[in-house]
């Protein structure tokens, strides 16, 4: 078993090292043409738009992919070859979310809880009901309790980030309890 | 963190600890398995045999939550044998006599007998780790335990004394949370408008929410809503956090399917999927970013999370700092630096690597740490500072003790629920989404339980029967597989599973959370992020597992 030789990296090899193995920041990756026409289930679909996009699943791989997109439908979904780390495949999860976008058994509109909480009973709401029902409750308890008497619970459903910044601000404002720390 | 592509082509030796890339993170696996067609030994330190265990040139079992034992075991006999990299000691490390002191009650013999782990193994693994160029790439398993950050606080003490930090292809990565939190995202712009009111607030620790919720006096909390996330699936001792939102006034769930946070919610609000709505989300192990851009617009009713927070705002009066009209893209713009060309990141253009300013290549091969010392501190002053100022288990150095509820650490309890739960990351869902999709389903199947055939026949369990996996908090009832891969006395029960399905994991866990800081209810006025730490122990967890009585 060889010993390793502890100046093996000076600062000029790394560097040479960072220069060899990563491109430059800030400079698009894309290189490949994107498709105009696929095959769903067999047969050819021609006219499709492929979108970029990214997964913000919870694994951290954060994978580059190509949306395949038809009249307002998500066809389906295949990695971006020109992502360095992704490179051209998915997870079996992220290639059957097309299946699970469309899914019938989505929560389509609000619902508003008609029996006891946790009975599972619901009727449909319009937005406005919802959101009137909503500021009314806030408004009742802050003035009862205090602002901090809300607290959002938000973790990695979605892993991205420009939706917490936005609660963010909307808690701050409230004088929300602010949630922290991770598990 | 060192990034995949440079660590894997310059590396010698890899350890893979407490981390399955084949359930989580499966790209990385390519780059590992490319390094083990070039000759590098991969050794894999997980209780569980993971797909990428089954791929190692070592596997190290050791017994849920005694990594700490290993690291410490390994250090010793890298010292006593003169192994360590004396000149990377002096020159970038603090406190190494006080651990050589610390660490010498942990001969080979001791540390095989805590670990489970034999001795000529440990030898092996931590002789091949020492002399070469090494690496350790760190997962969240053995930190989900209330001994967790000294695990990760020995292992990383285990990289430093052998010079293995800050060299391409020489380092330890355990998943630190990269650019997102080093100000590549300007969250206190978007967060904390300038010419806002915004008072400092009470905090609330997610890794206890349900003591918290119980627990908030002044003033209590009576309105929660909850998004992107499943407070009653995720979250430990279900029963405890159902006590607590029936008690709330408002329980508004922001989902895209009936969960169970929707089925208990007074409102329920029809969400977008990543893909009908903007964002950013940079890695936490690679360097490149593509923002998503809607591809198709919100389904049926369902409303941007961003729109509904905004509309929320405007409801609620701050109509100054939710402008209508203002787009996913203007939000991403104000959270991003303003010398990043967003375009280059953005459909047809990206992926780019981030601005190396927010997340290094090859992070401290200056040699230089953002520690008091300056130096990677095996004696940590930071804990010791931190501990006069906040109650908890501060050592200094990294110690090991049984995990509070483990067959060791409360042999009493082990009497009446004597099986080791361990609950892992399912590889065909992320916790519980995608269970509802029927393909995933029939791949994934009805929820399992793991367990030994030692300790299934000594029940009378046979492969495939239906069982109740029970203790005092709760049961979870699913089918046993009974695996001879599996340790004797440890349970496997994949999270995620969702409370209405009978097998929630959750249901038999205590609402402890584990890390250096005790935080009580987890109600707090300060917190830091890097060194309170903080996550839930799931792998703390004794059971009893039973035939289910026959219908």
């Amino acid at each position: 078993m060889a010993l390793k030789t502890k100046a093996a990296f000076p600062d000029e090899r790394v560097r040479q090292i960072i220069e060899d193995e990563t491109p430059r920041p800030a400079v698009s990756l894309a290189r490949t043409p994107l498709p105009k026409k696929t095959t769903v289930n067999g047969t050819t679909v021609e006219g499709v738009k492929v979108i970029k996009t990214a997964c913000s699943h919870n694994c951290y791989d954060t994978c580059g992919v190509l949306a395949y997109v038809k009249d307002g439908r998500l066809l389906k979904l295949e990695g971006d070859p020109d992502h360095p780390i992704t490179r051209g495949t998915l997870c079996v999860k992220t290639y059957t979310y097309p299946r699970r976008v469309h899914s019938d058994d989505r929560v389509k509109y609000p619902l508003m809880k008609t029996g006891k909480r946790g009975e599972g009973k619901f009727k449909r709401i319009s937005w406005d009901e919802a959101l009137d029902h909503i500021c009314k409750k806030l408004m009742r308890v802050r003035e009862k309790y205090g602002s901090e008497a809300l607290v959002e619970y938000c973790y990695s459903g979605n892993r991205e980030f420009l939706g917490k910044n936005v609660s963010g601000r909307f808690l701050n404002l409230f004088g929300a309890s602010k949630l922290v720390g991770s598990f | 963190m060192q990034t995949v592509e440079i660590w894997t082509r310059h590396t010698e030796c890899i350890i893979i600890w407490g981390c399955n890339y084949s359930a989580a993170g499966i790209h990385h696996l390519r780059y590992i398995l490319e390094a083990k067609e070039r000759g590098v030994p991969v050794v894999v330190v997980d209780s569980y045999v993971t797909a990428v265990a089954s791929k190692a040139d070592i596997h190290l079992q050791p017994l849920p939550g005694t990594d700490t034992a290993l690291a410490l075991g390994m250090i010793n006999y890298l010292v006593s044998s003169k192994l360590h990299d004396r000149d990377f000691i002096e020159r970038h490390t603090h406190g190494f006599e006080e651990l050589r002191e610390a660490v010498k009650e942990w001969t080979l013999k001791r540390t095989a007998s805590v670990t489970g782990v034999p001795a000529d193994k440990i030898a092996r693994v931590a002789e091949l780790y020492a002399t070469r160029h090494s690496m350790i790439e760190c997962g969240y398993g053995h930190q989900r335990y209330t001994n967790g950050h000294q695990a990760q606080r020995a292992v990383s003490c285990l990289a430093a004394i052998t010079g293995n930090v800050g060299k391409p292809g020489a380092h330890c990565n355990f998943m630190e949370v990269g650019a997102a939190y080093t100000g590549f995202l300007n969250s206190a712009r978007v967060q904390s408008p300038a010419n806002a009111d915004i008072k400092k607030t009470r905090l609330i620790s997610i890794s206890h929410f349900g003591p918290a919720l119980r627990a908030a006096g002044n003033p209590p909390i009576r309105a929660v809503i909850s998004w992107r996330g499943a407070l009653i699936t995720q979250q430990p001792d279900v029963k405890g956090m159902l006590e607590a939102i029936r008690k709330l006034d408002l329980f508004v769930c922001l989902e895209q399917f009936m969960t169970d946070d929707a089925r208990w919610a007074d409102i329920v609000l029809p969400a977008c999927t990543m893909f009908e709505q903007w964002g950013i989300h940079p890695s936490y192990r690679h360097q490149y970013l593509q923002v998503q851009v809607p591809v198709i617009g919100p389904l049926y009713e369902s409303m941007p999370d961003i729109d509904f927070w905004c509309e929320l705002g405007r409801r609620m009066g701050y109509k100054k700092y939710f402008p209508k009209g203002k787009t996913g893209l203007d939000w991403l713009k104000e959270l991003l630096p303003r010398d990043f060309d967003i375009k280059q990141a953005m459909h047809p253009k990206g992926p780019v690597r981030m601005p190396e300013r927010f997340c290094l290549p090859v992070p401290h091969m200056s040699g230089r740490f953002s520690t008091p010392t300056g130096k990677i501190e095996l004696f940590s002053v930071m804990y010791e500072e931190r501990g006069k100022k906040f109650p908890g288990e501060w050592s200094p150095l990294p110690v090991y003790y049984p995990p509070v509820e483990s067959r060791a650490g409360d042999p009493k309890r082990a009497r009446k629920y004597p099986l080791h739960l361990t609950s892992q990351h399912p590889p065909y869902r992320t916790h519980s989404q995608f269970y509802t999709i029927p393909y995933i389903y029939e791949i994934d199947g009805p929820p399992w339980v793991g367990m030994s055939r030692a300790d299934a026949e000594a029940r009378g369990i046979k492969d495939g029967d239906r069982v109740r996996v029970y203790n005092d908090r709760g049961e979870a009832h699913c089918t046993a597989r009974v695996r001879e891969h599996i340790l004797k006395g440890v349970v496997e029960l994949d999270s995620g599973y969702y409370v209405s399905t009978g097998a929630n994991a959750n249901m038999l866990m205590s609402p402890r959370a584990a890390g250096p800081r005790d935080v009580g209810a987890g109600i707090m006025q300060e917190y830091d992020f890097q060194l309170d730490g903080h996550t839930i122990p799931y792998n703390d967890c004794l059971v009893e597992i039973g035939k289910a009585e026959e219908v």
